[in-house]
């Protein structure tokens, strides 16, 4: 009876919604209801005071697995325009960057991916299907977007469009759920299914939706930048981080010898502990790390990756989850 | 998670593809008689327990849901059921799966289950249908947990899923699983 009276309670803010408020204000953001249920993310209001999964960088690095149709000409080019149109909405300052090629999977691994898969959890008629990793204090911290490779995708205005379904789950990977809009022209981009290559174009209901995250989770580069100094550029693409039962594993390549201080930073940007500060030869480096600091061991959490070399300088954010 | 929209022009594709679908997740609309057939056990449960864990490779959270049938529609399970879904929360991870099964212990439900392999754990007894595989019973009546999300036409052109917002009479609901069950 808990959940009917729920329903009807939830139906009868809805209709008083739909009086007082317009199109615009229809946006819903994704609400994780933590331990205790399964959950796909509720649909909260942005102004809900339970809050909701939102990123706390301003930049995020994607990957696209070229395996099956993710290897068809002119899919980058697509999916770049559908991260284009998010970086696009302002004042916020989400940039989502398209870093290269990958061959990761569906897996928890700290690494966003873009795949083409007949699993996932997606078949049949299921286009597309998102994963959020979140933190405590609902920060996503990795999202993996499966599509289904079962279906024809098309980067030339026809069905189906790969610029308008990933501009739907680049939607997802900024903490927005679907739109209460149902209205048959104008659909936003975060209406809840396909509607062709009209999708491929924000509404102002999506832009609400990104800068009203904005507004209320201010992105983290601000205090990181203050605490490493000015010149910093995120480029997770340059090293990774895996986590497992013990720590995370951090994964970087150098082409020659060089100076490499690799160090670690809090949400807040202060510093936590340095991995590697030593000369080291060119090849593929892995660093573990259990949480272990001068000062003890930290909480399990998000944290942030910094390595710096004479070649320049990479991040990574850094599940720790023992 | 995208789901293909009604569009009569898609059709065929559409079809082409359910058709070729092993019941896993689809937001093509699944009738009665398309989710009975198309899963391998449906029963009338209340969650007991559920209990989320990084899968072997720790590179996943699953979720196992502990089921104590009050009805069995189809299949044959023997005591306790218990299946598996993507996502969940390990400590301070989470994994959302936008679009999946919401599920809650002492919770009454009618679950559509069918094998399938998910991320680093092959061939378990799961939701496939996602949200349209799920039916929240309350008061003597059955609410789909897709009623709130638009999905594409199934063959017959039909686009509200059964029940749609008022739900079904369970009793009836009952009946036309059988019905089906038994073709």
């Amino acid at each position: 009876m808990y959940r009917m009276a729920n329903r009807h309670v939830a139906a009868a803010a809805a209709c008083a919604g739909l009086l007082t408020t317009s199109n615009a204000e229809a946006f819903r953001m994704i609400y994780n209801p933590g331990v205790g249920r399964t959950s796909s993310g509720s649909r909260v209001l942005c102004n809900d005071p339970v809050g909701f999964a939102h990123p706390t960088t301003a930049s995020v690095a994607w990957w696209i697995n070229p395996a099956n149709q993710g290897g068809k000409p002119g899919v980058a080019t697509a999916l770049q325009a559908a991260m284009a149109s998010w970086n696009q909405v302002s004042p916020a300052s989400y940039t989502l960057v398209y870093t290269g090629t990958n061959n990761r999977g569906f897996v928890t691994d700290g690494v966003n991916t873009v795949m083409w898969s007949n699993g996932n959890g997606c078949t049949g008629g299921c286009l597309a299907i998102t994963a959020l990793v979140l933190q405590s204090g609902q920060v996503i911290t990795e999202v993996d977007i499966s599509f289904n490779d079962s279906a024809t995708w098309n980067t030339n205005g026809s069905d189906v469009d790969v610029q308008a379904i990933a501009g739907h789950e680049f939607g997802h990977s900024l903490g927005i759920h679907h739109t209460e809009v149902k209205k048959s022209n104008g659909r936003p981009t975060m209406y809840a299914s396909y509607f062709g290559t009209a999708g491929r174009t924000l509404e102002s209901d999506d832009r609400d939706a990104l800068n009203c995250s904005f507004n209320r989770y201010r992105p983290v580069e601000a205090s990181l930048a203050a605490a490493v100094g000015p010149g910093l550029k995120i480029a997770n693409g340059l090293i990774t981080a895996r986590p497992n039962s013990r720590g995370v594993n951090l994964r970087f390549p150098l082409t020659g010898m060089d100076h490499v201080r690799l160090d670690v930073f809090n949400v807040a940007g202060r510093h936590v502990a340095t991995l590697v500060d030593a000369e080291l030869g060119p090849g593929e480096h892995e660093v573990a790390w259990d949480g272990a600091t001068s000062r003890g061991q930290v909480a399990n959490g998000v944290y942030f990756a910094r390595l710096a070399t004479r070649e320049g300088r990479a991040n990574a954010t850094v599940i720790l989850a023992r | 998670m995208y789901a293909w929209n009604v569009a009569t022009r898609l059709a065929p594709v559409v079809l082409a593809l359910s058709a070729t679908s092993a019941g896993a997740t689809t937001l093509i609309r699944q009738g009665l008689d398309r989710l009975t057939t198309g899963n391998e056990t449906i029963v009338q449960a209340t969650v007991l327990d559920i209990h989320s864990y990084w899968n072997a490779d720790h590179q996943f959270i699953l979720t196992d849901v502990r089921l104590r049938p009050s009805r069995i529609l189809k299949g044959a399970p023997a005591g306790d059921v218990i299946c598996t879904v993507m996502g969940g929360s390990v400590g301070d991870v989470t994994t959302l799966i936008i679009g999946g099964a919401d599920l809650a212990p002492g919770l009454e439900y009618m679950l559509f289950l069918a094998h399938a392999d998910l991320p680093g754990a092959a061939n378990r007894l799961t939701i496939r249908d996602h949200s349209q595989g799920v039916f929240e019973i309350v008061g003597g009546r059955a609410f789909s947990q897709a009623a709130s999300e638009p999905v594409l036409p199934d063959e017959h052109g039909k686009v509200d899923v059964p029940g749609g917002a008022d739900g079904l009479d369970l009793e009836e609901l009952i009946q036309e699983v059988r019905s089906h069950s038994n073709r």
